[in-house]
This record gives structure tokens, sequence and C-alpha cells, in this order.
């Protein structure tokens, strides 16, 4: 490698990679696939769907990096891709599909697992339970509290990026991520001392 | 009964809108000339202004929690300028209330952070190859190049 990828900031690897270079864009998508793949998760993505899903968005990002103005703007252009991505498949569904009960699918959903690494197994079993929580009050939220309050807690967005991600102001971001938390609190009362 | 040249029964149809200030001038002084009048109408009115006021006035109080929130909220991102941040810090050293709010939203904070680390902290995809395989297959420039090669 001519330099040190990994210690490179991702505003230089964007700009390496605007200018053709496949081991910055290679980087840029290593970094960034854990973050699609747990946002389309937190947005409740079908589970056989995520993967494909992800692999489209980072695809669409590698070739379209070119494209991207302001480097700065990255994390908002990226998750203006996921969102896209996201509602597209879900119309696209919609139009196509059979009626499926909500009830039955929620099960399917249940039994997703993700491996997880905890060591000690009743931390484990407590970890799984506030984890599948956290999943069903996020999908309780309606889709504007939902998609800021990931960005800003799963993602670490700033107020300013979420804004342009979801294309609104600051003030708008300030009271959907208020609204979300206000929510969560309530559902997940019994998880925060 | 018909006071001033409305009767209870109009009254009783124009009320909320004269409460909510709805009606023209004249429409307001018969309705007011009405209710100078008839007792009855006039307790009506008390009734029906009370309730209103009160959920008003519970409306108002919502809001303004809801407003004392939002800026809590974003104080807890950091996402509020330094004179708000020391304004919100000076009515945190004075009331316990709103520092219970901030420990409750920080601890909302962090089961989520810890949460999303530990399902997705270690989890390799290893997507990178296959993209830019994808990339290059999709580049005409890059299948040029590759059949030269050849």
């Amino acid at each position: 490698m001519k330099y040190k990828l990994k210690d490179n900031n991702l505003d230089k690897l964007i700009e390496l990679a605007q200018h053709g270079d496949l081991e910055a864009l290679e980087e840029i998508i290593k970094r960034q696939q854990k973050t699609v793949f747990a946002t389309l998760y937190y947005l409740n993505a079908k589970p056989d769907e995520i993967m494909d899903l992800t692999q489209e968005i980072l695809f669409k990002v590698a070739k379209n990096i070119k494209k991207l103005k302001n480097p700065r703007t990255f994390k908002s252009w990226l998750n203006q891709i996921i969102m896209n991505q996201f509602y597209d498949t879900l119309r696209k569904k919609q139009k196509s599909v059979k009626k499926v009960c909500l009830d039955s699918t929620e099960d399917n959903k249940a039994t997703f697992e993700i491996p997880d690494f905890a060591s000690n197994p009743y931390q484990k079993i407590a970890d799984r339970e506030l984890e599948k929580a956290i999943k069903s009050s996020i999908f309780k939220l309606p889709d504007p509290f939902k998609t800021a309050i990931i960005m800003r807690e799963l993602q670490g967005l700033s107020y300013e990026e979420i804004a342009r991600a979801t294309n609104c102001n600051i003030g708008t971001v300030k009271s959907r991520i208020a609204r979300a938390r206000l929510k969560l609190q309530e559902y997940l009362k019994p998880y925060i001392s | 009964m018909l006071k001033g040249n409305l009767t209870c029964e109009d009254i009783s149809k124009m009320l909320l809108a004269y409460i909510e200030e709805k009606l023209n001038k004249k429409q307001k002084d018969n309705v007011a000339l009405h209710l100078r009048n008839c007792p009855f109408c006039m307790e009506k009115y008390r009734i029906i202004k009370k309730i209103l006021d009160s959920t008003k006035e519970k409306k108002i109080q919502r809001a303004r929690k809801f407003q004392q929130y939002k800026l809590l909220s974003a104080y807890c991102d950091n996402e509020v300028s330094l004179q708000t941040k020391e304004n919100i810090e000076a009515s945190l050293s004075l009331s316990c209330n709103l520092v219970h709010k901030v420990v409750k939203i920080n601890s909302l904070r962090k089961i989520l952070g810890e949460t999303f680390e530990n399902k997705f902290g270690n989890l390799e995809l290893g997507l990178e190859k296959k993209i830019i395989e994808r990339v290059k297959k999709d580049n005409i420039f890059y299948r040029i190049k590759a059949l030269f090669k050849s």
C-alpha cells in the first residue's frame, strides 16, 4: 500500500476515492458497512433482505462517490441513500405484495439473531432481552422520529448532519429527537434506572 | 326566551364561536347583550369557558414542558449554544427535577449506545471486496483494462 489508509480520516479517503483510488474506496466501504447494516436492522428491514440491501446501498455509494461535492457531507449523503433505497424497496414490495399478517412477521423478526459476544451467560440473556425491547420500541416510533434517533444514537451524527440527510431544519431535528427520546423513555421504563 | 334579538337556542349554537372570538362585531354584541340579560345562558357560558380555559392551560403547560425537555435533550447531545449551555447548567444547579430529567436522558442514551455496541461491535461483514469487484465490473474503463491484461 502506498500510504497508510487506516490512519487516514474519512474526508481524506473520500477525496482519494473521488480521484479513482480503489483502495481508498475499499477502506471507506469497510468502515461504513456496519453502519448501513445496523441502520437497516433498526429500520426493521426484513432479516433476509438486510444483507442484499446493504450491498445495494454500498454499491451505490461506491459508484456515485464522485458525484459527492463536499466530502464533509458524506454521512448525510450516505443516509439519504440508505433511506431512499430502504423506502424504495418497501414501496416496490407494497405494490407487488400479497398481504401478510403483521403478527406472524413479528415472530419471524424475533428469531433473527446476530451472534453477540458477551461473556457472562446471565448478562447475555439480559442483554438480549434489552436488545429486543429496544428494537421493538424503535420500531413503534413514527418514521421521522425513528430515522432521527437512529442517526443520532446509532450513527452519532450531529444535528446538522441529520438535518441535511432528512432535508429539514435543525429545529425540527431537535424536536424529533426529543419526541423520540420521550417515547423511548416511556417504552423502556423498566430498563432505565 | 328572547333577550336582545337572539333566542337561547341561538345562543347555545353561537356560544362556542363567541368564546373562541370567531363572531363578527354585530353578532358578538348581540350575544353579549343576551348573556347580560339571561342568567341561564350566562351560567352555560361560564361552565364552557372554564372547561376550555383549563384545557388550553393544560396544552400550554404541556408545550412548555416539552420545550424544556427539548432543550435538555439537545444539551445532552452538546448541541446548544454556549450561552444556552451556561443557562441550563445554572438551572440544573438549582433544580433536582431538572437534574433527574438529564440523568434519565443520559441513561437512555447509555443503554442504547451499549446495546448497539454489543450487537454490532464485533460484527464482520466483509463486503468491501465484493463491492469493489462489482464497481470494477460496472465500470467500462476497468473492463477494458482487464481485457488488455488478459
